[in-house]
């Protein structure tokens, strides 16, 4: 009895010991410097598929010994020490301890290092929800970096994963410069040389330095987004989003910085060159070919030649049923019945219809669509019926009829959703020069308004007006001026952010102009912008153009009851006069200033001295 | 810091003496009841009568014929025992060897290292120090039953009492001298790993500044200034921060004393209408600290060298002089206890709110009354250091380069106000700063009005915070503080704001942390020793951790027994659970509901009492105050001291019944 139990005892350590050999083998940590080609220095398969996968820790030199520590610590009981570290984390949240809470995040992250999702989480609940909780921007600012500086440190746990660098890309780029705090965010980001230094092992701080302009925390986001397509095209990284939307954020990224950059500073050649580089790279993804989940694979500029792919193959399919789309097409007509509206929606030119017509017009033309997919495959059909040996050629067809068909859907969904024809119509209107133009007008107009000065400061010699330096009022209207002619050029700018940019700005000088006791001028520039963001129901609080006319009808009405007199609307004269200049209209004069004399000392400087 | 407990050892003590004989008594019933059971189990109902009234009857002589001879014998042979384990070694070598690699984890660049560095010594040697005290206590006397070496105590004329308290005092003196060498070195660690200097970026004097714009006034970052900064450098990264370093104009009033450190005071000079202004060089503090300005000058007079001391502000045992009382006043000036609750989730403090377009004129206001505002209570009774920490809730974003505004008022709190006049001084700005601990300076001539009980003004000028605003006997100061800015709100608590008197010392604020410790130590060992006698030692250490678990979680235990806790107790829940019924939902009335209430209120009281088995032990945890940089009080120390003696002295009373009653110590 005895030696039985002896014997099993034995079999036992043995058989423990033979399974120890396989799990050594398994896993075994590589060492470092080990040569691809040596399976015995690349470690076992465990260290292998870590490797593999871009997960640390595969190699002895490697180990972070802070985190094998932690893990070490918690006796092989890792889940509760993270449930209860993340209990901690709430609470700490909870109670506003937000010391504590960095503190715990860090214990927590050295425990489940290469869960990416952890990372993402908790530095967007640094970066976004516990800085805004502070009242002083600095502080927010501060927070910020704390969620990016926090998100850096899963770069090295995750070396072959996009979403921390594209997250990244996120957190430099749009928590910084999207949130109403960006002016000021930019500002200490520009001058925050300890926290490039800090980074700098990352990103060289040289890369986004713009010279003139400072660092730009966009054009760092550039380099994150850049490095996560790094990943992916050069590291085989998996990518975990479509290719739309991952290839998307890098060219975006020089747009919003060069946008960004317009709000802060007097439009100049560098700013251009920043457009053309943002409509290249805008440009490049359009022709980049985009795989999405269902395996379609497309170029956003390509829906002309797809259009036409289409065209050709319908055509080559017509010619093997003769009159038969004719038929089904009347066939099918019959069942749809377009709203009186719908049918003007669709008859209008896409790049003329408004956002929630494009929207409607598209719910419209996937229903053809899918008739005129419903009507290839009847003719298919035909085919099958009429001309038996015509059909693998029709077969052969409509797959590629269908297919093309996708892929047109495909490229109109995903332009909607890149805004894509919008972008690059903005690029290539904002890197004209009248477009700079029009913004350094705009920018010089904002500083004059900044600096009060509303009018133009003149003297009178030998009767004429010789403007010695020109105010808020005239220079906001030459902009406005010059942004009408760029709308002209380009029309589309008038809808989209670029519009709400210049109301903003219209409503400040329609703040200037009541300061100073003028009327909105009847020849303003951009009155037709004004009636069409009205007419689309906008409530930019604006004067339309029945408005002006009904103002001005009142203002006659009574002048006339008032002043019977034939000179008594003199005042108010120049509201119809023609702009003499064709480019600029004139400043519309102030109130009962228009024949003031100025005063002696006509050659003090300043907004009250001369007007 | 979060105080949400005021302890006032002499208002705590009736009702702490009322619950201790509570459980005295009971323990008592409960303990005749079971001896009783066990002896009746043994020798029959009646023989039982007699074995108890035995074992009870001899408690008294062998209580008063203790000797302490014998009891410091049996302690020496326990601390020779436990040191023969080699447990206090090992546990001594684990915390060397976290504080040798404790670096790792101090995250250098964080807010405050200071916390973490407090936090983590003070939580490695609570945790080892009761896992030490646990295992020596646990195993001792269940291994000596098991190995018979007790034969060698029990046939010596030893009473129980004795082998009971011995052990305990011999395994609380071993964890005493433990826990002062862990201290020391726990010290050490803290003093060394924050210890670091600067330098400044460029040269080492005033030519490494520069010029703050007029214009902007921003700082090298883009950030704030000081208001009276005209110079700005910065210094190179230590211990992962920098520090601003400025050239600051200090103007002082006429007759007004000189700054206090005048190391640093590049120049000084009086101005035509008598004031000085002194330029100094200041480091503006980071990671809750600063150094120390020292001006090297050459023979001209003119600064050769600026040199940065060593970091100041980390070792601080601040004594805050709380207010008796806080009141909130909303909108229409009715008071409320809570002030208005603006949605956060954490309800602890209550907002003030600045007024909106509608009521621009808000009555809303908080009122602190601080008792006992003497002089000798402060370092300095001409200037008195107001701390604050307030909360700010904005309902827009306003500007947003300013911070909210607050205001401060004092005013006195006659003792009659029918009769005495009333000083209320002029309201002051502050510029709120949150989440930090924010000091105003709060000079004892206070510029105001003396108002008589009718409303009039006795008179307008300077009167004296002591003297005049808090001369009652009570010396009681009211403080109104105000939201200022419209539809914003501003948020505190009682113990955010406070007059900061003389500090404590900073190494003995240390050693009553480690009292905390130490006191837990004496429950932990004594409800090892206690659960020892009658139970073995695996059980009797999974006993002590029950206990100490229910003792770390005596707030949450009694949080989840609340009778009108949402969705019932235990039963109900379960029920809520499966049936699928939120805690909303109102169940049908019923037999079936008065069972499950019924049974909830049994269960519910079962797991109330259940706390007071152990003591709440964050009554004894005073890391917080270590962390943050504030005094321990002496209340709050004696009230732990006294419920981990209170707690000793029941458990050495329920060991020595066990002990008496096992065989082995017939």
């Amino acid at each position: 009895m005895n030696s039985k139990s002896f014997i099993r005892k034995v079999i036992y350590i043995v058989l423990i010991g033979a399974l120890l050999i396989p799990l050594s083998l398994v896993s075994r940590p590589a060492t470092i410097g080990a040569g691809a080609d040596s399976a015995g220095q690349q470690g076992g398969k465990l260290a292998q598929l870590r490797e593999s996968y871009g997960l640390s820790q595969t190699r002895v030199a490697e180990i972070d010994p802070t985190s094998e520590t932690m893990k070490l610590l918690s006796l092989g009981l890792r889940g509760v020490a993270v449930n209860l570290l993340w209990l901690q984390a709430m609470e700490d949240k909870r109670v506003e301890n937000y010391d504590q809470l960095e503190s715990t995040l860090n214990a927590l992250i050295k425990i489940q290092p290469n869960f990416v999702k952890v990372w993402e989480y908790q530095a967007h609940n640094l970066s976004y929800n516990i800085s805004m909780e502070f009242d002083d921007f600095e502080s927010r600012y501060h927070w910020v970096k704390k969620g990016i500086r926090f998100l850096t440190g899963g770069i090295g746990y995750n070396r072959k994963d996009h979403r921390i660098t594209d997250n990244l890309g996120m957190f430099t780029g749009m928590k910084i410069g999207n949130a109403d705090e960006k002016r000021q965010y930019r500002r200490l980001f520009r001058k925050d040389t300890e926290f490039h230094d800090e980074l700098a092992s990352f990103i060289e701080p040289d890369a986004y330095d713009t010279r003139q302009f400072g660092h730009d925390h966009w054009l760092m986001a550039w380099h994150w987004y850049d490095k996560s397509r790094a990943l992916v095209e050069e590291m085989s990284a998996k990518p975990y989003i479509s290719d739309l939307i991952f290839y998307m954020k890098q060219p975006a990224q020089k747009r919003n910085q060069v946008m960004a950059l317009q709000q802060e500073f007097r439009s100049d050649e560098q700013i251009k060159q920043i457009w053309l580089s943002a409509r290249e790279e805008w440009e490049q993804y359009g022709k980049r070919p985009l795989r999405n989940s269902q395996g379609v694979e497309v170029t956003l500029n390509g829906l002309a030649e797809t259009n036409e792919k289409v065209q050709r193959l319908r055509d080559q399919l017509d010619e093997l049923a003769p009159g038969a789309r004719a038929e089904f097409v009347n066939e099918v007509r019959s069942k749809f019945t377009f709203s009186e509206s719908d049918q003007l929606i669709l008859d209008k030119p896409s790049d003329q219809r408004t956002d929630e017509e494009n929207a409607r017009a598209r719910s419209l033309l996937s229903q053809i669509s899918n008739a005129s997919e419903e009507i290839d495959v009847r003719i298919f059909q035909r085919v099958e019926k009429t001309a038996p040996e015509k059909m693998t050629d029709a077969r052969d067809l409509l797959n590629q009829l269908l297919l093309t068909r996708q892929q047109l859907f495909t490229i109109d969904r995903d332009q909607g959703t890149s805004n894509f024809v919008y972008w690059a119509f903005r690029n290539e209107a904002e890197s004209q020069d009248q477009t700079i133009a029009a913004h350094q007008k705009l920018f010089d107009a904002t500083e004059l308004q900044r600096k009060s000065l509303f009018d133009d400061e003149y003297q009178l010699e030998n009767g004429e007006k010789k403007i010695l330096r020109r105010g808020a009022i005239t220079v906001y209207l030459d902009a406005f001026a010059a942004w009408s002619k760029v709308f002209d050029d380009f029309g589309r700018l008038r809808e989209g952010d670029l519009a709400d940019t210049l109301v903003d700005k219209m409503v400040q000088f329609e703040d200037i102009l009541k300061i100073a006791g003028t009327r909105w001028p009847m020849d303003f520039p951009l009155q037709t912008v004004i009636d069409e963001r009205a007419k689309n129901g906008l409530e930019d609080d604006l004067p339309t153009t029945e408005e002006l006319e009904e103002e001005r009808s009142a203002r006659e009405e009574s002048s006339s009851s008032n002043q019977p007199s034939e000179g008594g609307d003199q005042h108010s004269g120049h509201d119809h006069a023609p702009s003499p200049q064709p480019e600029a209209p004139q400043p519309p004069e102030t109130e009962g200033s228009g024949g003031q004399q100025p005063p002696a000392d006509s050659n003090d400087k300043g907004d009250g001295g001369v007007r | 810091m979060v105080v949400e407990n005021f302890e006032n050892f002499f208002a705590w003590l009736p009702s702490a003496l009322y619950v201790f004989g509570l459980l005295g008594v009971a323990g008592i019933v409960l303990g005749v009841f079971f001896g009783y059971l066990v002896a009746a189990f043994r020798h029959g109902p009646f023989e039982a009568f007699y074995v108890v009234a035995q074992v009870v009857g001899g408690f008294f002589p062998d209580v008063f014929g203790t000797s302490p001879r014998r009891v410091f014998a049996i302690a020496k042979l326990s601390v020779k025992e436990a040191l023969r384990r080699k447990v206090v070694l090992v546990t001594f070598a684990v915390f060397a060897i976290a504080l040798l690699f404790g670096g790792w984890f101090m995250n250098a660049g964080v807010d405050n290292p200071d916390r973490n560095y407090v936090n983590f010594v003070l939580w490695g040697t609570q945790l080892l120090i009761l896992f030490m005290g646990m295992l020596i206590s646990a195993f001792s006397l269940p291994d000596d039953i098991k190995n018979r070496t007790i034969y060698t105590v029990v046939t010596k004329p030893v009473r129980a009492t004795e082998i009971v308290f011995g052990r305990i005092l011999g395994f609380v003196g071993l964890g005493t001298v433990l826990l002062a060498l862990m201290g020391l070195l726990s010290f050490l660690f803290v003093w060394r790993g924050l210890s670091h200097n600067h330098q400044l970026v460029g040269n080492q004097d005033l030519s490494a500044f520069s010029e703050i714009d007029p214009n902007t006034r921003q700082s090298l970052s883009g950030g704030r200034v000081s208001e009276n900064a005209i110079l700005e450098g910065r210094t190179n990264i230590a211990s992962g921060h920098l520090h601003s370093v400025e050239l600051i104009e200090d103007t002082r009033l006429p007759g007004a004393p000189e700054p206090e450190n005048k190391e640093n005071i590049v120049s000084s000079k009086v101005l035509p209408d008598g004031k000085t202004v002194y330029q100094r060089v200041i480091v503006n503090p980071a990671s809750g600290h600063t150094h120390e300005v020292t001006l090297d000058k050459d023979s001209a007079g003119n600064v050769s060298r600026i040199n940065l001391g060593p970091a100041t502000g980390y070792f601080r045992a601040r004594v805050p002089a709380y207010a008796n009382s806080l009141v909130f006043f909303d909108s229409d000036g009715s008071p409320n206890q809570r002030g208005i609750d603006v949605g956060r989730e954490w309800s602890y403090r209550g907002y003030v709110d600045g007024g909106n377009a509608i009521r621009p004129n808000s009555l809303a206001k908080a009122e602190l009354v601080f008792d006992n505002i003497t002089p000798d209570r402060f370092e300095n009774p001409d200037l008195l250091i107001l701390e604050m920490t307030l909360s700010v809730f904005r309902t827009y974003k306003g500007d947003i380069e300013k911070r909210v505004i607050g205001s401060l008022q004092f005013e006195s709190v006659p003792a009659d106000p029918n009769t005495e006049p009333v000083f209320r001084s002029e309201v002051s700005l502050f510029e709120t700063e949150e989440y930090n601990v924010q000091t105003i300076p709060v000079p004892r001539k206070l510029t105001g009005k003396m108002i008589n009980p009718d409303g009039t003004i006795q008179r307008e000028g300077d009167f004296d915070l002591f003297k005049d605003f808090a001369k009652d006997g009570l010396h009681r100061l009211k403080m109104i503080i105000r939201c200022e800015d419209r539809n914003q709100y501003l948020g505190l608590a009682r113990a955010d704001v406070y007059f900061r008197a003389t500090d404590d010392l900073y190494w003995w604020n240390f050693v009553k942390g480690y009292l905390g410790i130490w006191a837990q130590l004496l429950v932990v060992v004594s409800m090892g020793v206690a659960l020892s006698t009658f139970l073995s030692a695996p059980v009797a250490v999974i006993g002590t951790i029950v206990l100490i678990l229910v003792g770390f979680t005596t707030t949450f235990i009694r949080q989840l027994a609340q009778p009108d806790a949402s969705g019932g107790g235990p039963i109900e829940s379960f029920w809520r659970l499966i049936t699928q019924k939120n805690m909303e939902v109102d169940l049908e009335p019923g037999l079936q509901r008065t069972l499950m209430e019924q049974a909830d209120t049994l269960l519910v009281n079962l797991l109330n009492s259940l706390t007071y088995i152990a003591p709440d032990f964050r009554r004894m945890n005073f890391s917080s105050f270590l962390t943050y940089g504030y005094s321990v009080d002496s209340s709050r120390l004696g009230v732990a001291l006294l419920i981990s003696i209170g707690f000793c002295l029941g458990l050495t009373i329920l060991g020595y019944f066990c002990l008496k009653t096992r065989e082995i110590a017939k």
